[in-house]
């Protein structure tokens, strides 16, 4: 038997050698990932008004406010976080106690009230920690790819790694408290009987000679800190590494949220020069914010379980695209940090290097399937932009800013892009508008009615700006809207007026296709009329002319206040001025389109319109409000084949389906367009009845129950009222409507 | 005027309307395959709606150390800032020198010697000249190779050999004395503009550094005012 003194010495041997290897591997890498994302790209703006960061960091981080939306792993979560902060008192005090049996934290003396409370969280929280580990290990065996494939939120994740941390974390816990239960054994644990699963332990060891003790303590000591150093040390390589750059990422993420406006890396056309990169074509290029994105991933799922993409069968998941990313800039993090990257993309000789492959991969393909990309052709292309990963990600990843940038990069440095795109951005520079209906033809959706049309100034006296957009002047059943909503304004006793031929495409595809020169050129030259004419507010039916109008063009010195028609019609609802009545007794489900859900929190004013026509019985569908799910059409992806699994429309409009309803209702005319022809491709394939389900945009339920004359044509999405309907070239349609 | 060709290779660009490719389209697929220069040919804009694409096809020549030439509007190419602008014989090539500010490139079409002389003194820093026929440029003269090689001996500012320019012919215009070659449906209408491009430029780089009878003599011309 030894003597206690060498015991001691054993103890604070391997105690030390324990610590010293796990400080050494944990700072050789700490080194690596601050060095490497010191080595990114500025991002001036996300160091700016601190104040509001550490509001937000305290909402998100401390409070776990995002993560607890998904109730059960959410609570779990907040519980194992909140445990996890306690535990690092445990950690603490089992470090002291390598050197000093009776150690206790500074400020935490012995039999003290706060030590007492201490040790109470201490047991409390570490009893909470094994329910937490058997409810999150249920979660990962009943949601295991092994048993639901693709919809397995974990398809793809390091899966391994998800157990290595409960069984770490299990380890932790165990030897903790064998530690703890010694301690009082001991007679030397500082917090009394308020530590009560530990006082209660310490009953098993009694009556144990004092050095066995020791042997026990010296064992578990240097067990709890090999668990400990040997998970921090796989915490810094792997996706756990969340739990210590997450702080970063949430305290430098976009306010109020990434989404709406879109924050892509600034793109100043009159400071170009040779050395000027557009959007990212290396992982280097991308901004020091992105590459946290990657440090945080957790590889939870969550954004997968969400995305139109991935749930329709395309090879695009938001977590595989950060994943791949990140896998690939520690690949090349050396040859980053070394200057070897920058030599070689300037075509110098690098030498021989055991990373060349890294270094010649393509980051996006040009065309899909290439083995060399790191992010696939189909992959990058399959994005709508919707912002559902954005939304759901509670670890703030800005998903959808990282894709708009490769896209540019792609877009307008290598002119790559799926081909039939090329139609919408001729148009746009042709003739104003994506369909290439031109500038004369404008107006006719008007046609029959008077429509005050703005020549030089607007009429200080005239409420609002009436900004058609391009498919609510070409688009067929967005015209109907547009007349709907000018003589709904006109029974309201809304004055308003519009621009007519002045009118252009807001750039909102062109911009999401990564085709930011036309963008710009669209917006100033929008801009430039807007303001000459003296807008201040403006009334759209169109989310994506909204969101461009009212969160993108103040970066181009347009600043209005833009509302959408579902906005403005509620409130002159609300006020009285509008009064809906029929005898409707139909089911409606609403469709929440994402530019004007997800990206601009419009969730109730629609609702509130479709309520109001008196006898609607509302029916929601699973997705909705901003778990809503995408009709296809954005991101450009209204002007791009689909032939990728199935088609994001179908998908959606089965859902409506399933609510069995008579009305499905958008507030988009993208929507309209994508779910209509669905619906139309549900009554060919006999799912449906010819004119069970009808599709429109909300507008019209009121426009039913408000306008004269309604009758005869109100009863189809296809109704043909507008004359002289513009039809354009066919191979200049929407892709998305093929 | 500069001793050196100001460019090389230049893109001409096409219009959606007429059934070509977009201005942006064929001008970023050139610049992404090398071009030196990309002419912005929009017949029947009005400058207005011109403008602010050219200052947009600006930008994106400035990126990658291209030059932009303006088609037909001097006035635009001087208030966005583009390289130049190109004029053709109907316009008057001193009231365009005089719209530019005096960095600005000027490009004047010629066909004969008394037109290669009146461009000069109007102060064209280079000269276009139809060599092949081309449905384009139907009423244009197109001067031939020989013609070309006439032309190039008694012109103090670089020739820009355009119409018919392929691939194929590229060297051969070099060769009879051209400075550089301006492409339309070589890279406008190929089927991939930007490997299109990639070829030319790959095939001017190699004619200008094998051919010292051609792009090589420009160079080698004495500066004038």
């Amino acid at each position: 038997m030894p003597d206690i003194e060498t015991v001691d010495v054993v103890r604070i041997a391997l105690g030390l050698a324990a610590l010293g290897v796990a400080a050494f591997f944990a700072v050789a890498r700490i080194r690596f990932l601050a060095r490497l994302v010191l080595a990114a790209q500025p991002m001036p703006e996300r160091t700016q008004r601190l104040g509001r960061r550490v509001r937000y960091l305290v909402q998100h981080v401390l409070a776990q406010q995002k993560i607890l939306k998904w109730t059960a792993p959410g609570i779990l979560h907040a519980l194992i976080f909140w445990a996890f902060l306690v535990s690092q008192t445990k950690s603490l005090e089992a470090i002291g106690e390598i050197f000093d049996p009776a150690f206790s934290l500074p400020g935490f003396p012995a039999g003290a009230t706060q030590t007492g409370v201490l040790g109470f969280l201490q047991d409390f929280f570490g009893l909470v920690v094994l329910v937490t580990i058997a409810g999150f290990a249920i979660i990962r065996l009943s949601q295991h790819p092994r048993r639901s494939g693709r919809s397995s939120r974990f398809a793809g994740s390091n899966l391994l790694q998800g157990w290595y941390v409960l069984i770490a974390e299990f380890g932790l816990l165990y030897t903790a408290f064998v530690l703890r239960g010694v301690r009082e054994a001991k007679g030397v644990l500082p917090h009394g009987d308020a530590a009560f699963f530990s006082t209660w332990l310490g009953g098993l060891f009694d009556g144990l000679d004092p050095v066995t003790l020791d042997v026990l303590t010296t064992a578990f000591l240097v067990a709890h800190i090999g668990v400990l150093g040997g998970f921090l040390v796989f915490t810094l390589h792997s996706k756990h590494l969340h739990i210590l750059t997450n702080v970063f990422n949430v305290f430098f993420a976009r306010h109020p949220k990434a989404l709406g406006k879109l924050e892509s890396q600034t793109i100043d056309l009159e400071e170009m020069d040779e050395d000027t990169v557009l959007g990212v074509g290396k992982v280097e290029d991308f901004g020091f914010k992105r590459f946290l994105d990657m440090y945080s991933c957790t590889e939870c799922g969550r954004c997968q379980s969400q995305c139109p993409a991935w749930n329709t069968g395309k090879p695009l998941n938001p977590k595989l695209l950060i994943m791949d990313l990140r896998d690939h800039l520690y690949a090349k993090g050396d040859a980053i940090l070394d200057g070897s990257a920058a030599a070689h993309a300037r075509g110098e000789d690098v030498g021989e290097r055991a990373d060349v492959d890294v270094l010649n991969a393509m980051l996006v393909g040009d065309e899909p399937g290439q083995p060399d990309a790191v992010i696939d052709y189909d992959v990058l292309w399959s994005c709508t932009t919707c912002g559902a990963c954005v939304e759901e990600c509670p670890v703030d990843i800005e998903h959808v800013d990282a894709i708009v940038d490769l896209r540019r990069y792609k877009a307008m440095m290598e002119s790559s892009f799926p081909p039939e795109a090329g139609a919408m951005l001729r148009n746009i520079e042709n003739s104003g508008d994506p369909w290439g209906g031109g500038a004369p033809k404008r107006l006719d959706w008007a046609e029959g009615l008077d429509v005050p049309v703005v020549e030089d100034r607007l009429d200080p006296a005239t409420e609002y700006l009436f900004w058609v957009g391009c498919a609510g002047a070409f688009d067929d059943r967005a015209k109907k809207v547009t007349r709907n909503v000018a003589q709904l304004l006109d029974a309201a006793g809304v004055t308003y007026a519009v621009l007519g031929p002045q009118e252009s495409c807001t750039g909102d595809s062109a911009r999401r296709l990564g085709m930011e020169y036309l963008f710009q050129m669209m917006a100033e030259q929008n801009v430039e009329i807007l303001n000459q004419i003296g807008a201040t507010k403006i009334v759209t039916t169109c989310p994506h002319c909204l969101n461009t109008l009212a969160n993108e063009y103040p970066d181009f010195g347009g600043h209005f206040e833009v509302v959408h028609h579902s906005q403005l019609l509620s409130q002159l609802i609300a006020e009285g001025r509008l009064a809906p009545h029929t005898d409707l007794d139909q089911t409606i489900t609403y469709h929440d389109p994402c530019y004007l859900g997800r990206h601009n929190e419009v969730y109730d004013a629609p609702r509130a319109a479709i309520d109001a026509v008196a006898g609607t019985q509302p029916v929601e569908m699973p997705r909705s409000r901003n778990h809503s799910f995408c009709c296809g059409a954005g991101g450009a992806r209204m002007w791009m084949e689909e032939d990728i699994g199935k088609r994001v429309n179908h998908d959606r409009i089965d859902e409506a389906i399933g609510t069995e309803p008579d009305v499905v209702c958008t507030a988009c005319p993208f929507c309209t367009v994508m779910l209509d022809d669905a619906a139309g491709d549900r009554v060919s394939d006999g799912t449906i009845g010819e004119g069970q389900v009808r599709v429109v945009d909300f507008s019209q339920l009121l426009a039913d129950a408000v306008l004269p004359h309604q009758g005869e044509d109100g009863q189809g999405g296809n109704g043909h009222r507008a004359a002289d309907e513009h039809s354009g070239d066919p191979t200049d349609a929407p892709a998305g409507q093929q | 005027m500069s001793a050196s060709a100001p460019f090389r290779l230049c893109a001409v660009t096409t219009d959606a309307a007429a059934g070509g490719r977009g201005h942006t389209e064929v001008a970023l697929a050139a610049l992404a395959g090398g071009v030196d220069a990309v002419q912005l040919r929009a017949p029947g804009w009005p400058a207005e709606d011109l403008r602010p694409l050219a200052a947009v096809l600006t930008a994106a020549c400035a990126r990658t150390g291209a030059a932009l030439i303006v088609n037909d509007h001097p006035e635009v190419a001087a208030a966005v800032g583009a390289a130049g602008a190109h004029v053709g014989q109907d316009d008057d090539p001193f009231a365009a020198r005089a719209r530019l500010s005096p960095g600005q490139i000027l490009g004047v079409s010629a066909g004969d010697l008394d037109e290669v002389e009146a461009a000069v003194a109007a102060g064209a820093d280079y000269l276009g000249v139809t060599v092949w026929p081309t449905a384009t440029k139907a009423e244009a003269s197109a001067v031939g190779v020989e013609g070309l090689g006439r032309l190039s001996a008694a012109s103090p500012v670089p020739l820009v050999a355009i119409g018919g320019v392929s691939a194929a012919t590229a060297p051969t215009a070099l060769a009879a004395g051209a400075a550089g070659v301006a492409v339309v449906s070589a890279i406008a209408g190929a089927p991939d503009p930007v490997a299109a491009a990639r070829e030319l430029r790959a095939i001017v780089d190699r004619a200008c550094a094998e051919d010292p009878g051609g792009a090589a003599t420009t160079s080698e011309l004495p500066p004038t005012g």
